[in-house]
């Protein structure tokens, strides 16, 4: 079964289409590649498909119809998206907002903690051990756990929201422009996080605007040009397509 | 009076302040939202306990844990009217509704409970206890120890638990809160029903320092107001350090200068404060 199919997605802001009658869908273990000019409609398709903003057309999570599910529930079914700036919450310590990733799985929820404070003391202590495990095992070391993310290195703090997004279980990740602002080294860590996020059978959609990055890691690409769907197919494929070419680089082929 | 018994009574209506202001404190902190009816909640405590004393003839031990329950079945109903605002976050129109809801529990609990001044018979009030020499009852024991107990509590669920962590992420960013699989209007509701419910009480335990009106209420929303910016927005400790510090302030200054004048005093206290410090007595 498909991981998240998405067919004839149109977002509507007012009068301005964002979005109209774009399709793609992604499996686990493939990454997906969404490119496009700025304005394209490619964070709208991201928001369309969690929930955020209203839409028409078809969304598929699991063979399921996620229309009308919140976004909280599509998030426990394991559909999670990063943002283009730094998806964590600033106030929390590097270790807390990964404790919170393990919130749903393991936490007492909201009266339990209260009612019954020796199951949130062990609910507490398993999701700090299985934060710590996590950020140790992306790299992100015990010197960094306490301070705030906003502390991190850049490139540390682009690698923490995919990696955030992977603990709190995501089995289809919609990754918003991972690299914004980083370059070099910062983008190889990315690209090495992403294919190992494939290779544990997570279904990835990227959205990026660094070719290079996009052209080496992605099974699929799908290009959009204002909110229409321009080219689809695989990444070599696409690269060749004359549309593609007038669309996106601005060159006739 | 003796100046023992006039720091035993500032520290009594200090902690009745901060009681007060510990739901309001929890309120803008997670919720970043305030609650202009909060006065109004903190005066239904005050009338459900009596309504159930004298009425149904209930012990006022059985009477508050009535007025609790009572008010926050009521807290659910305002905060279910107002999910959509919350999590829009649209605070202006949120002041309004609030302040709305203020009027509307004022008007109702006149209706219901009339206009006459009225008095919560607790046992603990009327047992008179000394202390090197200061005289004081058995309810400003009770106002005091609740204040520090419930401090402790929130501090506790807040800063030490899963579900503080949650609640504080939901504060900062509730789209995100929601990636993470948190139901972002159910923190709201139960995060606002506490802080309903810390009004309740502080009204249920406080009253009966006083004759009690439903007219009662905006008095001490001003005052929470005027707690929660002195002691810096969202500060827990802050909240009951300033609290008890406020009611020492008036207390004192109610030896000495006409008691009217100490929610004025109390005032320009707050103004000369956001002069020299606009973040409030917060350390950071």
């Amino acid at each position: 079964m498909t991981a998240l199919t998405v067919r004839s997605l149109a977002v509507r802001y007012g009068s301005l289409q964002a979005l109209a009658d774009v399709s793609w869908e992604v499996d686990r273990g493939e990454i997906l590649g969404i490119i496009g000019p700025n304005g394209a409609g490619k964070s709208s398709s991201f928001a369309a498909v969690t929930n955020v903003v209203r839409h028409t057309g078809k969304v598929r999570l699991f063979g399921e119809d996620t229309r009308g599910v919140p976004t909280q529930q599509l998030a426990r079914r394991g559909l999670r998206r990063t943002f283009q700036q730094n998806s964590f919450f600033g106030g929390l310590s590097v270790l807390e907002n990964a404790m919170t990733a393990f919130q749903v799985e393991r936490g007492t929820g909201l009266g339990g903690s209260i009612v019954t404070p020796w199951r949130e003391a062990r609910a507490r202590r398993e999701c700090r051990a299985a934060a710590r495990d996590l950020l140790a095992e992306f790299g992100i070391g015990p010197a960094h756990h306490d301070t705030r993310p906003d502390d991190l290195p850049y490139g540390l703090q682009r690698v923490l929201s995919v990696v955030l997004a992977h603990g709190a279980g995501a089995k289809v990740l919609l990754v918003d422009e991972p690299a914004a602002g980083v370059g070099g080294d910062d983008m190889r860590a990315l690209a090495d996080l992403l294919r190992e996020l494939r290779t544990r059978g997570l279904a990835v959609v990227l959205i990026e605007h660094h070719m290079d990055l996009v052209m080496e890691i992605v099974d699929r690409l799908l290009v959009i040009d204002r909110g229409e769907p321009v080219a689809y197919g695989p990444p070599d494929e696409v690269q060749q397509d004359p549309a593609v070419l007038e669309a996106y680089l601005g060159q006739t082929a | 009076m003796n100046v023992v018994s006039q720091l035993v009574n500032g520290l009594a209506l200090g902690a009745g302040y901060a009681l007060l202001a510990v739901g309001w404190t929890v309120l803008l902190s997670a919720a970043r939202l305030v609650n202009f009816a909060h006065g109004q909640l903190y005066m239904l405590g005050a009338f459900v306990t009596w309504f159930a004393t004298t009425r149904f003839g209930l012990p006022y031990l059985v009477a508050i844990p009535v007025a609790l329950v009572a008010v926050a079945a009521l807290a659910v109903v305002l905060q279910l009217l107002m999910t959509r605002l919350t999590l829009d976050q649209n605070i202006v129109s949120l002041m309004l509704v609030t302040l709305a809801f203020g009027y509307l529990l004022q008007g109702g609990a006149g209706l219901i409970f009339g206009g006459d001044p009225q008095i919560i018979d607790s046992p603990f009030q009327r047992q008179d206890l000394s202390l090197g020499g200061a005289r004081f009852t058995g309810q400003d024991v009770v106002i005091i120890v609740l204040a520090l107990v419930l401090y402790a509590v929130a501090f506790y669920v807040l800063g030490r638990t899963n579900v503080g962590r949650m609640v504080r992420g939901v504060a900062e960013d509730p789209k995100l809160a929601q990636l993470y699989g948190i139901d972002a209007g159910r923190v709201y509701l139960v995060v606002f029903v506490f802080s309903a419910v810390c009004a309740a009480l502080a009204g249920a335990v406080v009253a009966p320092r006083s004759p009690i009106l439903t007219s009662i209420g905006f008095e001490e929303v001003i005052i929470t107001f005027l707690v929660v910016v002195l002691a810096g927005i969202g500060n827990l400790i802050g909240g009951l350090v300033v609290g008890m510090g406020l009611g020492l302030f008036t207390a004192v200054f109610g030896t000495y200068f006409p008691p009217a004048y100490s929610t004025a005093a109390a005032f320009v206290l707050l103004l000369v404060v956001l002069v020299v410090r606009p973040q409030g007595l917060k350390a950071r």
